[in-house]
């Protein structure tokens, strides 16, 4: 397929996209991609969803960007935050590299199925998607936190084969959480399904795959919080590079949007994550809302 | 039932391979993506001081660019150049961290990782080279 073609035509830019001129002008454009995308990876890093869940509306909706030249640049901002922003996630012992490998196999396949079948799939059903995806992940968010709980029953029948165990000191029970990952193999259609949705929309759905992690393998929120982490660099790289041999990657838009994401996480991780707390999360969350209602009213009335 | 009876026999094996690969990605995401956000920073505070109309960023509405077409800009326009390096840069990170990791499984003897990672590394290796 040469690049950048797709069965569908270009969408033209939303008539009333109010932000538009501001990249006519590199002086105005690239502090103005920076400025949004360093603030979108703050505030998604304060709901746990990442950057994308506004980047990709902002860059269609306001600046008048097509929906998969927006996508491509968001998995580039997506691949530069989690990049910088997993090391401290290591280095804590949090991350289980086997379950994070072992997830990776599916949602690098899916992500990859999901950025060749972008092309394919008409704009407006994408905008659908990614509106109904982010009221699915607000109501996800909604669900109360477990936090540190006791490990889960480990006879389950399932081989040990895969050794998806570990432990890690929890300093607010004040002991060592052992645990072991229930069903692996049935956490690896919903990864796959979950990168290929990420490499569709532009997000990173860490909070889908955290709670898939917890309901379904049993883990504790913080090893999957983490091994989350360590698998959305990866499978956002999965698609990145397909995007970019597709001629959807613009670099004077992805560059940018990179180089805030990473600023934005660091900062999002550093300095709001003191003042995370369940009020701020709840001030979001309308935010969430507005922005999927635009979405899923962009879909509907794309030509 | 308390796990603590049935996890890992020999739990000194798998935190050999927690440590090799904590060590190589504070090493290698922590020097590499700040090598590449140093490389963004002056290929886009080069390209917004190029700025005005006539140069290749009134584009800006996104040209469909390729790798090759990224390297090539090195020579004819480095201020666009550097920052679609910062850009590879990025997105060849996790494929550096897979590689490592499949090195450790295999230093480890860890067949079975090794096939996992190994696999991994394969699609992105794949999607890398179109």
């Amino acid at each position: 397929m040469a690049p950048g073609s797709g069965l569908q035509a270009p969408m033209p830019p939303l008539p009333e996209a109010p932000l538009a001129w501001l990249l006519q002008d590199p002086t105005t454009a690239i502090p103005s991609l920076m400025l949004v995308a360093a603030l979108s990876a703050a505030m998604g890093s304060l709901v746990g969803m990442g950057g994308g869940v506004f980047v990709v509306p902002i860059l269609t909706l306001l600046f008048g960007v097509d929906y998969p030249l927006a996508v491509g640049a968001s998995l580039v901002g997506i691949v530069a935050s989690s990049t910088t922003a997993a090391t401290p996630w290591i280095r804590q012992g949090l991350t289980n590299v086997r379950l994070g490998t072992f997830i990776e196999v599916a949602s690098t396949v899916g992500a990859t199925a999901g950025a060749l079948a972008v092309g394919w799939i008409p704009v407006r059903a994408l905008y659908i998607l990614f509106g109904g995806v982010l009221l699915v992940s607000m109501a996800l968010l909604l669900k109360p936190e477990s936090g540190s709980r006791a490990p889960p029953d480990s006879e389950d029948g399932v081989p040990d084969a895969f050794r998806l165990t570990g432990s890690y000191h929890d300093p607010q029970l004040d002991r060592t959480v052992h645990y072991r990952a229930r069903h692996p193999w049935l956490a690896l259609p919903v990864m796959g399904l979950a990168g290929m949705a990420s490499s569709l929309l532009g997000i990173g759905l860490g909070a889908l795959r955290v709670l898939s992690m917890d309901i379904i393998m049993g883990l504790p929120i913080k090893v999957a919080t983490a091994s989350s982490h360590f698998t959305t660099a990866v499978t956002s790289t999965a698609a990145a590079w397909v995007y970019l041999h597709e001629g959807r990657l613009p670099v004077l838009l992805a560059g940018p949007v990179a180089l805030g994401s990473a600023m934005g996480s660091q900062f999002g991780t550093r300095v709001l994550g003191r003042l995370r707390s369940r009020t701020l999360r709840g001030l979001l969350l309308p935010v969430l809302a507005v922005v999927a209602f635009q979405m899923l009213r962009a879909g509907v009335r794309a030509p | 039932m308390n796990l603590e009876t049935t996890c890992p026999t020999d739990p000194t094996e798998p935190e050999d391979v927690e440590h090799a690969v904590r060590s190589f990605s504070v090493a290698v995401l922590g020097y590499g993506s700040f090598a590449c956000c140093v490389t963004l920073v002056i290929g886009l505070i080069w390209l917004a001081a190029e700025g005005g109309s006539g140069s290749a960023i009134t584009s800006i509405e996104a040209r469909p660019t390729g790798p090759d077409d990224i390297l090539a800009t090195l020579a004819t326009h480095p201020a666009l150049g550097l920052t679609g390096l910062g850009i590879l840069g990025f997105i060849s990170l996790p494929i550096l961290e897979m590689a490592a990791l499949a090195f450790v499984f295999a230093r480890h003897r860890d067949r079975l990782y090794l096939l996992v990672s190994g696999f991994v590394l394969a699609v992105l290796l794949v999607n890398a080279a179109g």
